[in-house]
């Protein structure tokens, strides 16, 4: 910042704490703090300026309080103007059943069609199960074990939502018009055309959204965050509230993307990661072999293959009988 | 408030797709978040009073609320929400019945501060023997603006300069302060950080 910015944004800084900005100029400081090192400056000149006789240092309010208040305040049916088209589409629907109805009489009576909102499709899997999906817009899913997914009639017409309990990949095909929407008991997750992972039944009880191309918004009634690639975003069911870390886990979506990067983990951390691919469980004849690290990468490789190279890497045996591998070895230091 | 995509008169044949399905109430949501403290702190910076500055930003998105299908874009909405915050405070400065009691309250905080320790004295004593040794000119601008609390335009007036005037001499007043009294700030650095505006 040359001297004559800095005399200038003193003045404007002056102005804003006597509570003489005009919006322009609250907006145009808004914007130079926006830069990490101005804010810092603007921290300082405000500690010094709360000590100045006539000042004092402004409360910091809670901004979640405050949505809360605010929300109580909106209509709750805030959309005179949906409604009115939701009654007429609901007319008429009734106009048009009425119409089919001696025809439907005529002809033998069949199970009748269901209602626009109702149950379309379910995939579901059971333990064990891994189930690739493509629903109608070309989105492809990979279902977890003991997920189930399901959408409506109006699938890629009205809307692209679906809802999910459990895990599941989804590769979501690309449509500005129909945002993909997925939702999990009260949280909405919504995508353009990317990939990610989105499970609920994490160990700590929160529902993760693991982004690995593209961007994905996750929204509640209170919050929303936005998730970048190779971010997690994580939903706190108790504390009902979103927050992003800053990786993801490539290895706990393997059983999708049938890609392991290993960078120096245990022998253990990597088995765990292959038993939820493979739907298969180890065990160590010596526990000390728990602990030896590895390094490895596999893209789409056989589950064969990669017990080869662990074997060869760790001068270990495997032996498979239907679900369980053995490893036995000496184990490391 | 349910956040929902609901489709737009598409049995009408109106549906305008990219507008229908336009997040607009989520897209709202997200305006309170990101600007909810900025407008806080710039509505407190001028009624002084955490109530009503709550108040008047919770207003100022009652209004946008209302207005949510015609403003959608980021600043459009951002520029709206500044000036309705700008205008309620200064309705609810002029409107202010308890305004003398603002006033000595200020003048309160400055004659008789609350229990002092011997450090809170000195640190005082500091920050007053600064403003001494502002420029004339300098002080008494300064002075007017945060010990009687005048706004720039009555400064401006009473004075006889222009606006432009007192911006700058109140620039350098604080910027003066700043060099007297940068040990202060290094000191309070260590302290607790208030936050951004």
């Amino acid at each position: 910042m040359n001297s004559n910015d800095h005399i200038m944004f003193t003045e404007l800084i002056t102005k804003y704490l006597c509570g003489d900005a005009t919006p322009a100029e609250a907006l145009a400081l808004d914007d130079w703090l926006a830069d990490p090192e101005n804010a810092r400056q603007f921290r300082q000149i405000r500690q010094l300026w709360d000590q100045l006789p006539g000042n004092a240092a402004p409360p910091v309010p809670d901004a979640q309080q405050a949505w809360e208040a605010l929300n109580a305040q909106l209509p709750p049916a805030g959309k005179p103007a949906r409604l009115l088209t939701l009654r007429y589409r609901w007319l008429a629907a009734a106009a048009i059943l009425l119409l089919l109805l001696p025809l439907w009489w005529f002809l033998k009576p069949s199970p009748v069609q269901p209602p626009a909102n109702s149950i379309a499709y379910t995939a579901t899997t059971g333990a064990g199960e891994i189930k690739p999906v493509t629903i109608p817009d070309g989105t492809a899913i990979t279902l977890h074990h003991n997920s189930t997914i399901t959408y409506s009639t109006g699938f890629n017409q009205l809307d692209r939502a679906v809802q999910l309990r459990g895990e599941a990949y989804f590769d979501v095909t690309h449509n500005t018009q129909l945002p993909f929407t997925i939702s999990i008991a009260d949280l909405t997750i919504q995508v353009v055309g990317t990939s990610f992972n989105v499970r609920d039944i994490t160990p700590s009880g929160n529902i993760e959204v693991q982004v690995l191309s593209g961007m994905v918004k996750m929204f509640t009634s209170t919050q929303a965050i936005m998730v970048p690639k190779d971010h997690t975003g994580i939903y706190d069911v108790q504390k009902r509230s979103l927050y992003l870390a800053g990786t993801i886990d490539v290895n706990s979506v393997s059983y999708a993307t049938k890609s392991f990067q290993f960078n120096d983990l245990t022998v253990q951390e990597a088995c765990q990661y292959l038993e939820k691919a493979f739907n298969i469980q180890f065990q160590f004849d010596q526990p000390s072999l728990a602990g030896c690290r590895l390094s490895a990468r596999f893209d789409n490789r056989t589950l064969p293959y990669i017990l080869n190279i662990l074997n060869a890497t760790l001068n270990t045996n495997s032996r498979r009988q239907g679900n369980l591998i053995t490893l036995s070895g000496k184990g490391c230091e | 408030m349910i956040l929902t995509w609901q489709p737009q008169n598409t049995a009408s044949g109106v549906c305008n797709t990219i507008k229908a399905y336009t997040p607009v109430e989520a897209h709202y949501q997200q305006c309170f978040h990101a600007y909810f403290e900025k407008l806080f702190g710039y509505a407190w910076s001028i009624v002084n009073d955490e109530a009503e500055a709550k108040d008047i930003v919770q207003t100022a998105f009652l209004k946008l609320w209302e207005k949510r299908s015609d403003i959608n874009v980021h600043g459009a909405t951002r520029a709206y929400l500044y000036t309705t915050v700008y205008h309620l405070s200064l309705n609810t400065v002029r409107n202010r019945k308890a305004r003398d009691q603002h006033q000595a309250g200020i003048a309160a905080r400055y004659v008789s501060p609350p229990v002092q320790t011997a450090e809170d004295k000195e640190l005082r004593e500091r920050i007053h023997q600064a403003i001494d040794t502002l420029p004339p000119r300098c002080r008494e601008v300064f002075c007017k603006s945060r010990l009687e609390g005048k706004k720039y335009a009555a400064i401006a007036e009473e004075l006889t300069i222009s606006i432009k005037t007192v911006e700058v001499q109140m620039g350098k007043a604080l910027r003066l302060l700043r060099e007297q009294l940068a040990d202060l700030v290094i000191l309070y650095i260590v302290s607790l950080f208030t936050g951004a505006i």
